[in-house]
């Protein structure tokens, strides 16, 4: 995922961290709704929701970078975006604490991700952005929800593999 | 915003593009399988020849030079193979092919730029070129096709569409008339008059869409021929294809998920069924053997016949590997019986593998695809004579008639086709355990908790509800804290998330929450294996 300078970045909190979206993925932000659980899967996926009729996962933020729980946490908006370029697959739900703003990418300079320091796994990190005093997380959100990472380990024995194999 | 515009035409754009492309290319296949049957038949091959044509113009206008070339270079030799310079040989129709192969791999790559590379044209460029001018064709590296399409677009008319944006309409007016009725406090006459019509029209609007979602099973049975070609040149055969009843429809999802079991099992009839042409003489049959697929409805089922005039199952062979792969111990089986045994995960006749089939690893997915679109196969075969499998599946997967029960806080939904009955059971009898039998009328079935199916927390409660299950081959209890109701379920994927066993898809109830549909095979296949040392 490349930056361009003329895009912009709908920013927003999880837990006492700042991440950052290129807008242009971001189809709606709406507020949190009843969620369904789906059992076998990763404990970073919330679940699912009805959003007019097509049924979206739900990642949860904070778990899914091992946040700490503890702190105080609204956990109150959940931006949908398209997790890949195309926008031809169905969007995913992000479980954030707060949207805050949006931004030019103009304003600040984007940097390389740090190789420590972050508390998030450096492979969801397009970059990071200083914009006045914060730093802010630009996440990657074509390597975000690959199949390997949804399943549960548990449930991954299932031989699925073999019938692709075969179908392919 | 005129960028935003101008990236929104470009998208529809390339949907036109994608979408036109693969037909073309599906009809460049058909048609050249069927010019290698009458290679006289010069409409034949112009059609070829205007596809290829075709595909090059399209390209152009994407801007897509690899296409544009490689379409460029078929169209040289299909010009002088249409002026009767040289003769069609297999090799030329294999050449062109692969060439249709690539073509469609480029049209993939333009859908999902990010994905595999696709490697360089030039042996295959070379191999036309060198064709073009002398005729052979020499040997060339054969790419991998790429993977199929994961979206599908319906063609739909503009009357459909007119007709149902009419009653979409009607809909709107049958809303605000019971908007209405509600603010001015309308009688309860009026209200139960405005909701039935509101029923009826939204009813109506489901059938019209279901309607269009019909698409003819045409495609998908000529898409054969190429199948068919391919194993029977590799397995020294001659094979043709026979396809009945290319007018039937079923739904776009159906025919979709029918693909990849309908290759296999015709891949199967040519690999195992059809005898090679000197035996078939020998024997007194045709040189070149058939393979027909019939299509027909039938109370609601698609039904797919795919049968060769083959050698038939050998019934004892196939009795003695089950034996020896340890599928079973049993010496008194019927014929029926022992075909039914093709189906075993693992099953193979194959002494040794050919590439084709025989990796054990088959006709069970072909057979698990089939049970997943709650549909079945039937096997009919006499030896010397050839061998039938008919496929049934229901013409439509989008709405189910289910059950809805409650574990907990949460529910779930089963297909009412796998339920056979429902019972209350007291949680003494139970006795806690997670899984266990069940006395229903003096017979034992196995029974298992639905809470830790689906990994969910069991709450202790004196009466609890079973539902009896089946899913043709096995039979087994769910218990389960309360029975809702029978209810419709319009199924929905669950986009974007990995295939997650015993769960079939999801419907959204009448509170608007999701309820996830059990796929009770699969469940109950996860939980023998989980049981089963």
């Amino acid at each position: 995922m490349i930056l361009n300078d003329h895009e912009f970045l709908l920013r927003f909190r999880v837990n006492n961290d700042t991440f950052a979206l290129p807008i242009t993925r971001v189809l709606q932000i709406v507020d949190r709704r009843p969620v369904t659980r789906v059992p076998h899967l990763s404990p970073s996926i919330a679940g699912v929701f009805n959003h007019d009729g097509v049924i979206v996962p739900l990642v949860d933020l904070a778990t899914k970078f091992r946040i700490d729980h503890s702190a105080s946490q609204q956990r109150s908006s959940i931006l949908l975006v398209y997790a890949d370029h195309s926008g031809a697959t169905a969007p995913i739900g992000l479980l954030t604490d707060a949207v805050i703003d949006v931004v030019p990418v103009r304003g600040g300079s984007v940097e390389p991700p740090p190789s420590f320091g972050a508390h998030v796994r450096l492979d969801y990190l397009a970059g990071v952005i200083k914009i006045g005093e914060t730093f802010t997380l630009v996440l990657d959100v074509d390597r975000f929800l690959t199949a390997a990472e949804l399943l549960d380990l548990d449930a991954a024995r299932e031989p699925a593999t073999e019938e692709e194999l075969v179908f392919a | 915003m005129t960028d935003l515009i101008d990236e929104f035409e470009r998208d529809v754009l390339m949907r036109v593009f994608i979408d036109e492309s693969r037909e073309i290319l599906n009809r460049f296949e058909e048609t050249l399988v069927q010019l290698e049957q009458s290679p006289n038949d010069d409409e034949l091959l112009n059609t070829i020849f205007r596809a290829a044509h075709t595909m090059k113009g399209n390209g152009a206008t994407i801007g897509n030079d690899a296409i544009v070339e490689l379409a460029h270079a078929a169209e040289d030799l299909l010009a002088q193979l249409r002026d009767r310079r040289f003769g069609i040989t297999p090799q030329l129709i294999t050449l062109l092919l692969s060439c249709g192969d690539y073509l469609k791999a480029l049209v993939d790559r333009v859908e999902r730029p990010d994905e595999r590379e696709v490697p360089p044209a030039t042996p295959l460029l070379e191999a036309l070129r060198d064709a073009s001018t002398n005729g052979t064709c020499r040997q060339f590296v054969k790419e991998a096709a790429g993977a199929q399409a994961a979206d599908t677009t319906v063609r739909a008319s503009v009357a459909k569409l007119d007709a149902m944006l009419a009653l979409a309409g009607e809909i709107s007016i049958a809303r605000s008339r019971m908007r209405t009725l509600i603010v001015n406090e309308g009688s309860r006459y009026e209200l139960r008059e405005a909701q039935q019509q509101l029923d009826r029209l939204c009813a109506k609007l489901e059938t019209d869409l279901m309607r269009i979602r019909m698409v003819s099973v045409e495609p998908l049975l000529a898409q054969q021929a190429r199948v068919i070609r391919d194993v029977a040149i590799s397995g020294g055969k001659l094979v043709q294809l026979r396809c009945i009843g290319g007018d039937v429809e079923a739904d776009t999802a159906v025919i979709d998920q029918l693909r990849a079991p309908l290759t296999h099992m015709v891949r199967n009839a040519v690999d195992h069924g059809i005898e090679p042409p000197e035996r078939r003489l020998e024997l007194g049959k045709p040189e070149v053997g058939t393979i027909t697929i019939a299509a027909s409805h039938d109370a609601g089922m698609l039904v797919l016949e795919v049968s060769d005039d083959g050698a038939g199952i050998d019934a004892s062979r196939v009795l003695r590997m089950a034996q020896r792969l340890g599928l079973t111990q049993s010496e008194h089986l019927t014929d029926a019986e022992i075909h039914r045994l093709i189906f075993q995960p693992g099953f193979t006749t194959a002494e040794n593998v050919t590439g084709v089939s025989g990796r054990g690893v088959g006709m069970d997915v072909a057979h698990q695809s089939i049970v997943e679109l709650r549909g079945s196969i039937g096997i009919a075969s006499s030896p010397g004579e050839g061998t039938t499998f008919t496929i049934r599946v229901p013409l439509s997967v989008a709405i189910i008639d289910a059950l809805a029960v409650g574990v907990g806080s949460e529910t779930y939904v089963l297909p009412l086709d796998s339920v056979v009955e429902c019972l209350d059971v007291e949680e003494a009898v139970l006795d806690g355990a997670r899984t266990g039998l069940l006395d229903v009328r003096g017979r034992a079935i196995p029974f298992v908790r639905l809470a830790s199916c689906v990994g969910s927390v069991d709450r202790f409660q004196m009466r609890k509800s079973a539902v009896v299950v089946s899913d043709r081959k096995r039979v087994a209890a769910l218990v389960l804290d309360r029975l809702i109701g029978r209810m419709e379920a319009v199924v929905k994927p669950l986009a974007r998330l990995p295939r997650i066993p015993g769960i079939g898809g999801a419907t959204i109830l009448g509170d608007g929450n999701i309820a996830l549909i059990l796929d009770v095979p699969r469940l109950l296949q996860r939980e023998i294996q989980e049981v089963a040392p």
